[in-house]
């Protein structure tokens, strides 16, 4: 089957959610509230694990509420990896819809290399230390491009008025990542810098049955560039075994056009039999 | 134009360090009161506020059961600890004898116990006020203010060495 079509269907409702439910929300229905750092939906919290990993480290507490929506968030990484960033994050939509009409085309990424999520991991640790140590406010969630996206509708829906401080930076917190992106033809903020996927991506690595794409190196034709890489919204290189430690969203658009599809490349949940056999023709050695 | 907390606000630096400005305290308030664009500091940019002068609290205690992170306790309306309010009785015109008014008392949500009407007359706020502000929305005359109260800041030198 493919994939892009049902991905795409998910990313737009995801968005038409969040322009929508604010305004839900001023006229009276309030079963499903709040934005992408903490909701509820009829009754069913939902949070941002990293948002709640920092009100813990500062404030040496968690409520219920907390506890059960990271949880879940986390339990639903564990499954399905950084799904989230594929398939409904509202900035991602916007950000692969800008390189799409970027007329210059994308600038692809170094061949065989993918970015590695060491360093932003280390960077949120050490922020949760500090929060633990100092109590201060959850400041990296003033740094999530999904949040902002879902804040701005609330702002128009329930609050007239001018713009405070706090949202023109968070406006130009998007357009600066947006710009950014278009100008280097390739994206920045969800490869190296957003901060909220780091435990998405945590959950994925430490569960041995997480979704991922698989790739079979014995299958595959394709010697150099490959229309897998190429499809890639995040210009990762889907044939190279640090695929599963890269900023992999799982969007399956490689799977999608991999020439003998669903062959090759294909999705499953953990490495898959004959993990860890040499890389076959093509496979990033350039 | 006083900025208060939403009822049930912890104290200012436990407070900051919980609220998540996920905007569910907002989303369930049916008097449209709660604002998370009016800044009360540079670390609480987007958290709630209160401004009585635009839209007072009426006290139905929704935005503490919906807060997620506890940065608003569900409690009942006499510990909401908003604030207190302040009459001035030279503006007031029924202590200043230019106008029977009692409006204050009248639309006070703890009737006739954060506001009493002293002698049967003229209103006096006492202890039980909670700082909602809605006297000061109703005042014909701009006679009340609402005090936030007291709130202990974020402080990083008490964090480090208590």
């Amino acid at each position: 089957m493919r994939y892009a079509p049902l991905r795409r269907a998910t990313q737009v409702l995801s968005l038409l959610v969040l322009l929508v439910l604010p305004l839900a929300n001023a006229l009276g229905f309030t079963r499903v509230r709040g934005s992408l750092l903490a909701a509820r939906v009829f009754g069913l919290p939902l949070a941002d694990p990293l948002a709640a990993a920092q009100v813990a480290a500062s404030s040496f507490s968690a409520s219920a509420s907390l506890l059960v929506g990271a949880g879940l968030i986390l339990g639903l990484a564990a499954l399905l990896g950084a799904a989230f960033c594929g398939w409904m994050c509202p900035y991602g939509l916007l950000a692969e819809m800008g390189l799409a009409l970027r007329r210059a085309g994308r600038v692809p990424g170094r061949p065989g290399r993918n970015p590695a999520l060491a360093t932003r991991t280390l960077l949120v640790g050490l922020w949760l230390a500090a929060a633990a140590l100092t109590g201060l406010p959850p400041l990296l969630d003033q740094l999530s491009l999904p949040a902002w996206l879902s804040r701005f509708p609330m702002h128009l829906a329930l609050f007239a008025g001018p713009w405070d401080a706090g949202l023109w930076f968070g406006a130009g917190l998007v357009l600066a990542a947006l710009g950014t992106d278009l100008a280097l033809g390739r994206r920045l903020w969800c490869r190296r810098l957003c901060p909220q996927a780091v435990l998405l991506h945590l959950a994925r690595r430490l569960s041995p049955r997480s979704l991922r794409v698989r790739f079979h190196a014995a299958r595959c034709s394709c010697l150099g560039d490959s229309p897998c890489r190429a499809a890639c919204p995040l210009d990762l290189e889907p044939r190279s075994r640090s695929l599963v430690q890269s900023p992999c969203t799982n969007c399956l658009a490689c799977v999608d056009r991999c020439r003998r599809e669903g062959v090759a490349l294909a999705p499953g949940f953990g490495p898959g039999p004959g993990a860890g056999s040499s890389s076959g023709p093509g496979s990033g050695r350039n | 134009m006083a900025l208060l907390r939403p009822p049930g606000a912890a104290d200012e630096d436990l407070f900051l360090s919980r609220c998540l400005h996920c905007g569910q305290c907002a989303a369930v308030c049916p008097a449209h009161c709660v604002r998370l664009d009016e800044p009360a500091s540079l670390l609480g940019l987007g958290t709630p506020v209160v401004d009585p002068a635009r839209e007072p609290c009426i006290l139905c205690m929704r935005c503490g059961p919906a807060c997620p992170s506890g940065a608003l306790a569900d409690v009942p309306m006499e510990r909401a600890n908003m604030g207190r309010a302040e009459l001035n009785r030279a503006t007031c015109t029924q202590w200043n004898d230019t106008r029977y008014c009692r409006t204050c008392y009248e639309k006070c949500p703890l009737r006739a116990t954060a506001i009493v009407l002293e002698f049967g007359l003229n209103p006096v706020v006492t202890q039980a006020c909670v700082g909602c502000g809605v006297c000061e929305h109703v005042c014909p005359v701009a006679a009340i203010t609402t005090i936030p109260r007291q709130r202990q800041a974020f402080s990083l030198l008490r964090r480090l060495f208590g």
